[in-house]
């Protein structure tokens, strides 16, 4: 297990490397002059250039990578332009909101995906089956932002159950930081009422981010649980007096087991770049709010951090994901 | 690759004829099942409607961004058959228009990521060695930053333009192409009948060309069908966060983001565009959805 | 055991999932009174020379003073950090006595010394509001008389001088000087505050909210009862709807038309829908592209479709000419050009493509609904005239860099222009001045007439004869059709009843200073 550990952990460094390199040129790829954009409409050309150097822009393009660089690894990943602060502060702030939401999401997905995929597999080729086909389909269509804005017509807007959008009412005192996860914090401070206030905030956007992996964790239940129910060692089981419930519980729950950390692996990533629209929707103040402002404004620092951070994430989860499967199945770990 | 004991029976038989059959067969198997066929169906009637549609709306000079402010807000009715949004264009009018351009959009996405990812997974699956990796390390770099972030920074990049939005969204999707073509190639390539025509002194133009590609179609046409509803998604997103077609253009996406403003008294001009990528975008995946059951043999059951 | 606000809290808690989110959040504010402003805009910038917009403008009245304030409707001077100040005959040198009470916040006295200081400041960087004195002040124009009395000797006559007053702010010397910097304190004011007013910055969170809190001895006399505000960045404008209306803030300060239509009736809500000098029209590229032949101009002039831009304006209404309506020197009975398509035609067969077949640009800012709207309305009257137009959305900096020269300009380029100091000088000089060409205010178009005109009408003391020569401008300038002459939109907020004493005034009605406002209950 060590050296599979080792090893997976020594491959991520070309990927830092590969990934600080793609996500420059991402930046570089932005139009307009984000120095003019900072000095203002009545700046002065001396203004611009003073700005410019400021912030190193008059380099050539190499130096500026490695400048770059160096500052990501100790920590400095640049200032956006607009707000004059750092990055890396401004994501510490947006950060926890985004994998709140994605987590929340991501449980919800879990939750009511395993028990229909089960129950279409159960039912093969009947009418629930049918059903969960088309409803996992209809979900992974529907786009997330029409979904949202029908969630805030019919809940927010018709019948005002709950909030349009954010994470807290403007008066609501948020609980002392300790995770940056409100539901997390509050439940430490036992503040049960912002608690709650959250919980409604949260429920809207949550649902609308969840359907594509609810669908795919419903599909692949629905496939890992035909195949065990086919399978040799099943029938060897119930041969042998074991109960069939008990066996296709054994079996299905370990099955559930790693449909769970697949989706968690494939979507992790996708679901924190998937935010942005939600966040749009929703006016839920993450990292996907802050990086369509940022685009928006041509603030390319602030966007080559996102994208870099995003695709730490995903790297660090599925690297995770990787060695959750070397521990629950070992044959993983010689491939 | 099993073959099934009663091809042997009507030897010889011509090679069109054997594919005719198993077009025939995979159609049988397609047919019988329901969604699959609802979702061609609603396909059909949206490249119908896409091509033809513009024809027959009822008020043409609102396409072009012609305007009507006295007749804002109008809910539907008989005349308008959606209602009217805050310019007083007729949004079924509008709706009917924007399917060009979704369409059109999506398709060349798909067909675009397909090239680039055929190519550049073709010649890093074939050629292996550091040309592989070298391909294979970017891809999957690519793969690790979201696609929509990727996407949005290179459409604000090129401008507002039905052009500039298909290149912004095919760069970030040709990796998963290339993926799968690298993946295809590299089983092919160790196939007994690219073997032999390698042994044969086959070129490596005439091995690629005549014996992978015809052999590695198939799995590109699958993803292609299942990637377009996704491409049509995206680029209604493009549209919806404000980075995508030029005005007066009608495109789903922007219709919505615009009618956003105007929800909830003014519901009808959200709706029905939201409506209308939603339905696109389910009868594509319904397809692509069977399409693969029939067409894919690992998928097949 | 005492009760705590949180006990009292987890103890309304329970109940909390049947009251409506308005009663449970408004309930939260407790014995404090913050007053909570729903705006779109962001406040980038704290430093009160260099920072534009009106939602800097929010935070810098109310956390800096100026010599003078502006108040009433419409606007009159009233007392600021000066007490009272008296004009020379001639109308060049302003002397004004400071009020012996005006501190800054960290205790130091206000004397002349720091509003020289400040002057000083804003002519060498040329920022922000400084373009309103720039202008008419040089380095020898500011003078200590004594500790309290400061005069301004003006370096050319500049009738409109104590309205732009208001939006030059004073620093405090002592901490700029302790943070200067290489930048002249730029990067520290940027994020810092130095002020005297009445309110200081308790939380800032950029793109999210701003707080201020009442400072505890304000110098200020008079005064409501607000312990602090809040500016709550809320981008769409269906959303500050909806807060309003559920009592979660008390103001909000961009509302559309439509929104104000919904918004009426409801119980708690006062509506604000009064006339302001803020014009709206759209710029045509005089000196380049088809653009420059006075009659294709015209004929646009004529074809464009005034009664839909109105319409889709809402609460608005159309201007008469370059100046806003009701402003001094205006002229209600100008010709102006109206939806005459024969006339159109007429000027477009003597241009030199008398049968339209071109393709024209226009820019509008990205996002900008009304301007969205407008291009759509310009396009729908060119295609009359068989003239297309590509309209380019884009955000306002790539825009501002546009109008650097003709050659870069687009053909139409749409421009709000709000007053900030009631006086026709304002609009005049920002907009029609050669001076100002490779500005946005006025890209390109120049006339030896017309800035004569306006240097004329702003040194001009009688006001009879100061009204001829607006009079004569006005004429000039349509003579011209250097631009679309769109509409006066009407200033749009809303407001919950339990705000009082506020008052309108149609400069920087959104920007709203807090001293004077209480709320009930």
């Amino acid at each position: 297990m060590l050296p599979f550990v080792i090893r997976r952990f020594l491959l991520l460094i070309p990927v830092f490397i590969g990934l600080s390199m793609l996500v420059f040129v991402i930046g570089r790829l932005l139009p307009g002059d984000p120095v003019q954009l900072a000095a203002g409409p009545h700046a002065t050309r001396e203004e611009i250039a003073a700005l410019a150097a400021e912030f190193g822009l008059d380099q050539p393009l190499p130096v500026q990578y490695l400048a770059y660089a160096k500052g990501l690894a100790i920590g400095d990943w640049g200032r956006s332009i607009q707000s004059r602060q750092p990055v890396i502060d401004d994501l510490k702030t947006f950060m926890p909101a985004t994998l709140e939401l994605v987590i929340a999401a991501m449980i919800v997905a879990i939750l009511i995906g395993i028990p229909t995929g089960l129950l279409a597999a159960v039912y093969r080729d009947r009418w629930p089956d049918t059903l969960s086909r088309a409803v996992s389909l209809g979900a992974i269509s529907i786009p997330r932002f029409f979904l949202g804005l029908l969630l805030q017509l019919a809940l927010a807007m018709w019948l005002g159950l709950l909030p349009l959008g954010g994470r807290l009412p403007i008066t609501a005192e948020p609980p002392p930081f300790l995770t940056g996860f409100l539901l997390i914090d509050t439940l430490v401070a036992r503040d049960f009422s912002t608690f709650f206030l959250a919980l409604q905030h949260m429920a809207m956007p949550a649902v609308a981010l969840s359907l594509s992996p609810l669908a795919t964790i419903m599909r692949m239940m629905r496939a890992s649980t035909l195949e065990v129910l086919s399978q040799d060692y099943v029938l060897t089981a119930r041969a042998l007096g074991l109960s069939q419930r008990l066996t296709i519980f054994k079996y299905v729950l370990k099955n559930a087991l790693s449909a769970s950390l697949t989706v968690i692996g494939l979507y992790f990533g996708w679901l924190l770049g998937g935010t942005v629209l939600v966040e749009t929707v929703f006016d839920w103040p993450g990292i996907g709010l802050y990086a369509t402002r940022a685009i928006t404004t041509q603030d390319f620092m602030p966007v080559m951090g996102v994208t870099l951070c995003i695709g730490l994430i995903f790297v660090a989860v599925n690297l995770l994901v990787d060695l959750a499967y070397g521990l629950v199945n070992p044959k993983v770990r010689l491939s | 690759m099993s073959v099934a004991p009663h091809d042997f029976g009507d030897f010889p038989r011509s090679a069109a004829a054997a594919r005719f059959e198993a077009w025939r067969r995979a159609f049988y198997r397609f047919s019988g099942s329901r969604l699959s066929v609802i979702g061609l169906g609603i396909c059909v009637f949206l490249v119908l409607v896409a091509i033809f549609g513009e024809s027959f709306v009822p008020y043409p000079q609102h396409v072009t961004g012609g305007i009507a402010p006295r007749a804002r807000f109008l809910p539907p009715s008989a005349t308008h058959w959606f209602g009217t949004n805050e310019l007083g264009q007729d949004v079924f009018t509008l709706v009917v228009a924007g399917s060009r351009v979704s369409l059109l959009c999506g398709f060349a996405v798909v067909f675009a990521a397909a090239v680039v990812g055929t190519v550049l997974g073709g010649i890093a699956g074939y050629y292996g060695g550091w040309t592989d990796d070298l391909i294979m390390r970017l891809t999957d770099l690519k793969l690790t930053i979201p696609g929509l972030i990727l996407a949005m920074a290179i459409a604000a990049a090129l401008g507002p333009g039905i052009v500039n939005m298909i290149i912004a969204v095919s760069l970030s999707w040709w990796p998963g192409f290339a993926r799968l073509v690298r993946g295809e190639v590299l089983s092919k390539k160790e196939e007994l009948f690219v073997l032999a025509a390698r042994a044969l002194g086959a070129s490596h133009a005439r091995l690629i060309w005549r014996h992978i590609v015809p052999n590695v179609l198939g799995a590109i046409v699958i993803k292609m069908s299942l990637d377009m509803g996704f491409a049509i998604l995206t680029v209604a997103a493009l549209g919806f966060i404000g980075i995508g077609v030029k005005p007066p253009t009608p495109e789903w996406g922007s219709l919505l983001a615009i009618a956003r403003g105007y929800m909830p008294e003014f519901w009808w001009t959200a709706v029905f565009p939201g409506l209308a990528i939603f339905l696109a975008v389910f009868g594509f995946n319904l397809l692509g959805d069977g399409l693969r059951d029939v067409l894919d043999p690992k998928a097949r059951r | 055991m005492s009760v705590t606000r949180r006990s009292v809290i987890i103890g309304a808690g329970a109940t909390a999932g049947l009251l409506p989110l308005s009663q449970m959040t408004m309930a939260q504010t407790g014995g404090r009174k913050i007053l909570i402003i729903a705006s779109g805009q962001d406040i980038p910038n704290f430093d009160p020379h260099v920072a534009t917009g009106y939602s800097p403008a929010w935070l810098l009245r109310n956390v800096y003073d100026s010599l003078v304030r502006t108040e009433g409707n419409p606007p009159k001077p009233v007392p600021g950090l000066a007490s009272s100040w008296s004009v020379s005959p001639d109308g060049m040198t302003y002397t004004f006595k400071l009020d012996p009470k005006a501190k800054f916040q960290d205790g130091t006295p206000v004397d002349a010394a720091a509003v020289k200081h400040s002057f000083d400041r804003i002519m060498r960087l040329k920022k922000g509001n400084g373009w309103m004195v720039n202008s008419v002040i040089g380095p020898d124009s500011m003078k200590v008389i004594d500790d309290k009395t400061v005069s301004i000797k003006l370096t050319k006559p500049f009738v409109a001088f104590l309205h732009v007053l208001p939006w030059q702010w004073v620093v405090n010397p002592k901490q700029v000087e302790a943070n200067k910097g290489s930048d002249d304190g730029q990067a520290w004011l940027s994020k810092n505050l130095a002020g005297s007013g009445p309110f200081r910055v308790k939380r800032a969170e950029p793109g999210n909210l701003y707080e201020l809190e009442r400072v505890a001895d304000a110098w200020q006399p008079g005064g409501g009862n607000l312990s602090g505000a809040i500016w709550q960045i809320v981008r769409e404008t269906i959303k500050q709807r909806q807060m309003i209306q559920a009592g979660q803030v008390h103001m909000a300060a961009d509302l559309t038309s439509e929104d104000m239509d919904a918004l009426k009736g409801r119980p708690g809500v006062n509506l604000v829908i009064e006339p302001e000098f803020r014009t709206f029209s759209i710029k045509m590229n005089t000196e380049n592209g088809p653009l420059a032949d006075i009659n294709m101009r015209r004929a646009i002039s004529y074809a464009f479709d005034y009664q839909a831009m109105l319409e889709l304006a809402g609460y608005a209404q159309l201007m008469v000419g370059p100046l806003p309506n009701g402003i001094f020197g205006h002229d209600p009975s100008l010709a102006v050009p109206r939806t005459d398509l024969a006339k159109a035609k007429e000027f477009l067969s003597k241009s030199k493509s008398p049968n339209g077949g071109i393709k024209l640009t226009m820019t509008h800012v990205t996002g900008l609904e009304q301007q969205r709207r407008w291009s759509l309305v310009l396009l729908d009257s060119l295609k009359k005239l068989n003239i297309d137009l590509d309209i380019k959305p884009m955000v306002w900096p790539d825009m501002v860099a546009l109008t650097k020269t003709p050659q870069t300009a687009p053909d139409f380029f749409p421009v709000y222009q709000t007053a900030n100091y009631g006086d026709p000088d304002n609009i005049a000089f920002a907009a029609y001045h050669s001076a100002n060409n490779g500005n946005w205010q006025n890209m390109v178009y120049k006339s030896a007439r017309v800035d004569q005109l306006i240097e004329r009408g702003r040194a001009e003391l009688d006001e009879a004869k100061r009204a001829a020569i607006y009079k004569e401008l006005q004429q000039v300038i349509v003579e011209d059709a250097p631009d679309i002459f769109g509409v006066l939109e009407k200033r749009k907020l809303a407001l919950r009843t339990d705000i009082e004493n506020y008052r309108f005034t149609p400069v920087a009605s959104n920007a709203v200073e807090l001293w004077p406002l209480s709320l009930k209950g």
